[in-house]
């Protein structure tokens, strides 16, 4: 063989390897990056939440399979990519006289949850019970993410589940600051819940002064009020509770306002402000206000 | 007249005997044709009149449908909302708990390196001091567990305030536009029987003239019968138009509109009323804190123990000889504070486990609270507030239409004749529940007619007791197809089960693509996801069916 082929070869050689390799990294990219589906199985909806401080990536599912295939499915292709599952059952504490149904309660409840961790990483994967949602499909969902103490999180407000999955329709502007904590849309419709430590007052006037800009005008604006609605009490669910922490038999105080808008196609918005104290004597009841967002498009 | 023809005919020939019956039957005819003119007329008024009901019934059931349609496809956003609600708090309370069990087992790991460094403090302080010190770091490590576990159920609290009173918006948004749709199906369906009543044919052109003021004479004209169609009907059950034509004859078309309000709502609720899951998670914050202080106390004193203990291991090694005197007092008095400091740093970490077991309870209450429990109905209280609410589970209503029409025209006096008709009365019945669910969500609903005056898919009469044999009847005919559809449902599940084994045993036989083309895809034939898809498309059908019995009972109870 003379050295032009020799060396032909060898460069042959060195590409077909470096495919192989490159491949090889591919596919391990693919496992660690990639959980795997089950058969029969649609992926329904993919968002970014921010939860402890870390943001983390949901993802629902829709199964024709049974729960219990979907969680044996889990636990065997990730114990292949070096997934281990923790048991939430060990370490559970045996419960007082007359609290048995509790652990049944809380082993029922863990029992539709899968903790998987591989390095740094955190895998959740949380089914809603069967015969809760009344669909005959198996639903469940999968958090992903590293979740790590997050030296930037000083406050209660910096571990609330947060989504960063913004809305796709710029319907209204967004109050500087707050958080998104739900949000359903389709083409013709919107429904999102923001949360924000400031006081209702200024949000009121940061929507009332920038929605014209959106093309809204005001159609109704509600005034402030308390909304009274009756006692409920708690003491007969939860006799300690009131007890030892102070809760009142109405622990949640809602001052609520809000406006209508509607545009020149005949959109309307609502926008209903709610500063929220949900328990007294809390260190966050004041200057918790939550802002509902609807819209619904003329057709 | 019959004798004087009867005289006359003896006077003369027999001619004109003929004359007296022909007169008579004349006269006969002459009515017969006056009264089939009326009849004629009354027929046509009792046409337009079945006309107006059906289209004006039609009109208010189809928007009735798109109101329900619309509930069905926010409850289907609902659904989603909670589902992802769930799945997110879930995480927390996953996350709540890995916190929880590492505080937990890191104060019985420090509990149990601190008993131990009590127990050999004063015989070998200089070997206590690394159990003291461990001792430290677990409970430092539990106390920021348990610090982490308490913002965690802070933000628990907070999501759950935040997406309760959330669905609690979006439920109120959706009852208002509800109600307004009521509202438009009750406008649109008397507009309908209005336009199709034939008032506009029957009135002048153009608009009154200045001089006419009385509302029954303005109302002649067709631009009054615009205004009024345009401007002057809403959503009240009747509305009337009466007017007067030239010939001062009074006329009147009304109509009533029959509607359910939209104004009940079932809805699904989650299992623990809304203050009382707050207090709960309150309940855990409060004892969580008190865990972790008494945890970070528990790691200062055994710190503490831990620099005392030093001092008594370097007494304890002087402790002979000339330093004697000194040493060994330092010694037992070093290692006696550290045993009070450790003693003291083992009551609070033993306060930290005893606080933190109900903690365990008391979280999965928290989180099972969560749970959709019951079916709450709400009427327009404030009272809904006090519930995290899941989706809507169905709408209080019959669905049904029922739109009700009369006319009235005035008869002319002909001299000889006057006519008369009688007040023509049409109604129309119907149903919009189509195939339509409000949850399980299904866009379905569709109004068709199911009974008239004239034509009726049960029964032609008014009377309900009539409606009986049809409905007695139709019952059984229901519950076979449900059984038919049922059996269906289970043989397809048992294929289903059937062909999975097969493709278990491939798989586990070492042909996982053969087992993987048993399994699915849903389109093809045959398959375990297939006959699933059938057996859940047979259940829907048995469901819809026991639906209609369901109606039937209530619709008809007196059958029964």
């Amino acid at each position: 063989m003379s050295l032009r082929n020799k060396i032909t070869v060898f460069i042959i050689a060195i590409i077909f390897l470096s495919a192989v390799k490159i491949n090889q990294l591919q596919a391990a990219w693919w496992q660690l990056n990639n959980i795997p589906t089950p058969p029969n199985t649609e992926e329904v909806k993919k968002e970014k939440r921010n939860l402890h401080g870390a943001e983390l990536d949901f993802t629902y599912y829709s199964s024709l399979l049974s729960p219990d295939d979907v969680k044996d499915f889990y636990r065997q292709k990730l114990a292949a990519s070096g997934w281990s599952e923790r048991d939430l059952f060990k370490g559970l504490p045996s419960m007082p006289d007359g609290l048995q149904d509790a652990r049944g309660s809380l082993s029922g409840t863990l029992g539709n949850n899968l903790l998987f961790e591989k390095d740094k990483e955190t895998l959740v994967i949380t089914f809603v019970p069967a015969g809760f949602l009344q669909s005959d499909r198996t639903q469940y969902s999968i958090c992903k993410g590293i979740i790590a103490p997050n030296p930037g999180a000083k406050t209660e407000a910096d571990y609330i589940p947060k989504l960063e999955t913004k809305p796709k329709k710029d319907i209204a502007p967004a109050y500087p600051g707050s958080s998104l904590i739900s949000l359903a849309e389709d083409q013709h419709s919107l429904k999102s819940t923001y949360f924000t430590k400031d006081t209702i007052d200024s949000v009121a006037a940061f929507f009332r002064d920038k929605m014209p800009a959106y093309g809204w005008m005001i159609v109704k604006e509600m005034p402030l009020k308390k909304l009274d609605y009756g006692n409920m009490n708690v003491s007969e669910y939860c006799p300690s509770c009131v007890k030892d922490s102070g809760v009142s038999d109405k622990p949640v105080d809602v001052l609520s306002g809000g406006f209508n808008f509607r545009n020149s196609r005949g959109d309307v918005c609502s926008i209903i402000l709610s500063d929220v104290a949900p328990i007294e004597k809390t260190t966050f009841a004041s200057g918790m206000t939550l802002i509902y967002i609807t819209y619904n498009e003329n057709r | 007249m019959f004798t004087s023809f009867h005289k006359n005919k003896l006077s003369s020939d027999n001619r004109g005997q003929l004359a007296p019956i022909f007169i008579v039957v004349l006269v006969i005819l002459l009515i017969m044709t006056m009264v089939t003119v009326n009849l004629s007329k009354v027929s046509i008024f009792k046409t337009s009149s079945a006309n107006a009901v059906d289209a004006g019934g039609l009109a208010a059931g189809s928007v009735m449908a798109n109101v329900f349609n619309g509930v069905a496809q926010a409850n289907s956003q609902f659904e989603t909302i909670y589902w992802e609600f769930y799945a997110s708090i879930s995480v927390s309370f996953v996350l709540a708990y890995k916190d929880l069990i590492a505080a937990d087992l890191a104060a019985a790991a420090a509990l149990a390196s601190a008993t131990s460094a009590a127990s050999t403090a004063c015989p070998a302080p200089c070997a206590a001091i690394g159990l003291a010190s461990s001792a430290s770091t677990s409970a430092g490590s539990g106390a920021t567990a348990m610090q982490n576990f308490v913002l965690t159920n802070w933000a628990i609290l907070i999501a759950v305030t935040a997406f309760s009173i959330a669905q609690y918006y979006f439920y109120l948004s959706l009852r208002r536009s509800s109600e307004d749709g009521w509202e438009n199906a009750m406008e649109i369906g008397h507009k309908f029987v209005f336009m199709n009543s034939d008032v506009g044919s029957k009135l002048k052109a153009g608009s009154p003239p200045d001089g006419v003021t009385a509302p029954e004479y303005k109302n002649n004209y067709r631009n009054e019968f615009s205004d009024f169609l345009e401007n002057r009907i809403g959503h009240n059950s009747s509305y009337q138009y009466l007017w007067k034509d030239n010939q001062e004859r009074s006329h009147y078309v009304h109509s009533t509109i029959d509607i359910d309000p939209i104004d009940t709502f079932d809805f699904l609720v989650a299992v623990m009323p809304l203050p009382v899951e707050l207090a709960l998670l309150y309940k855990n914050i409060t004892l969580g804190e008190t865990a972790a202080l008494s945890l970070t106390m528990a790691s200062v004193s055994y710190a503490a123990a831990s620099v005392l203990l030093s001092g008594a291991c370097a007494c304890q090694s002087c402790c002979g000889g000339i330093t004697a005197p000194v040493c060994c007092p330092c010694w037992l008095a070093l290692c006696a504070s550290a045993v009070v400091m450790l003693s003291s740093g083992m009551g609070a970490n033993s306060t930290a486990i005893a606080t933190m077991k109900p903690i365990y309870y008391i979280t999965a209450i928290a989180w099972a609270g969560l749970l959709p429990g019951f079916t709450f109905r709400d009427s327009g209280s404030l009272a809904a507030m006090m519930f995290t609410i899941c989706w809507i589970d169905d709408i209080v209503h019959n669905r049904k239409v029922r739109v009700d029409s009369w006319q009235h025209h005035e008869g002319a006096s002909l001299g000889l004749w006057d006519t008369r008709y009688p007040e023509i009365h049409s109604f129309s019945i119907i149903d919009f529940t189509g195939r339509g669910k409000i949850h399980p969500p299904k866009l379905r609903h569709d109004a068709s007619i199911v009974v008239t005056d004239i034509v009726g898919a049960v029964n032609t009469s008014t009377d309900p007791s009539n409606d009986c044999p049809y409905v007695v009847n139709r019952i059984p005919e229901l519950e076979k197809q449900i059984d038919n559809w049922l059996a269906a449902a289970d043989s397809y599940e048992e294929s289903a089960q059937d062909i999975k084994k097969q493709a278990d045993k491939l798989r586990l036989g070492g042909f996982p693509d053969e087992a993987d083309d048993l399994m699915g895809p849903v389109e093809k034939e045959g398959t375990v996801a297939n006959l699933r898809q059938k057996a859940i498309d047979a259940r829907d059908n048995a469901d819809y069916l026991q639906e209609e019995i369901e109606n039937l009972k209530e619709t008809y109870p007196h059958c029964f």
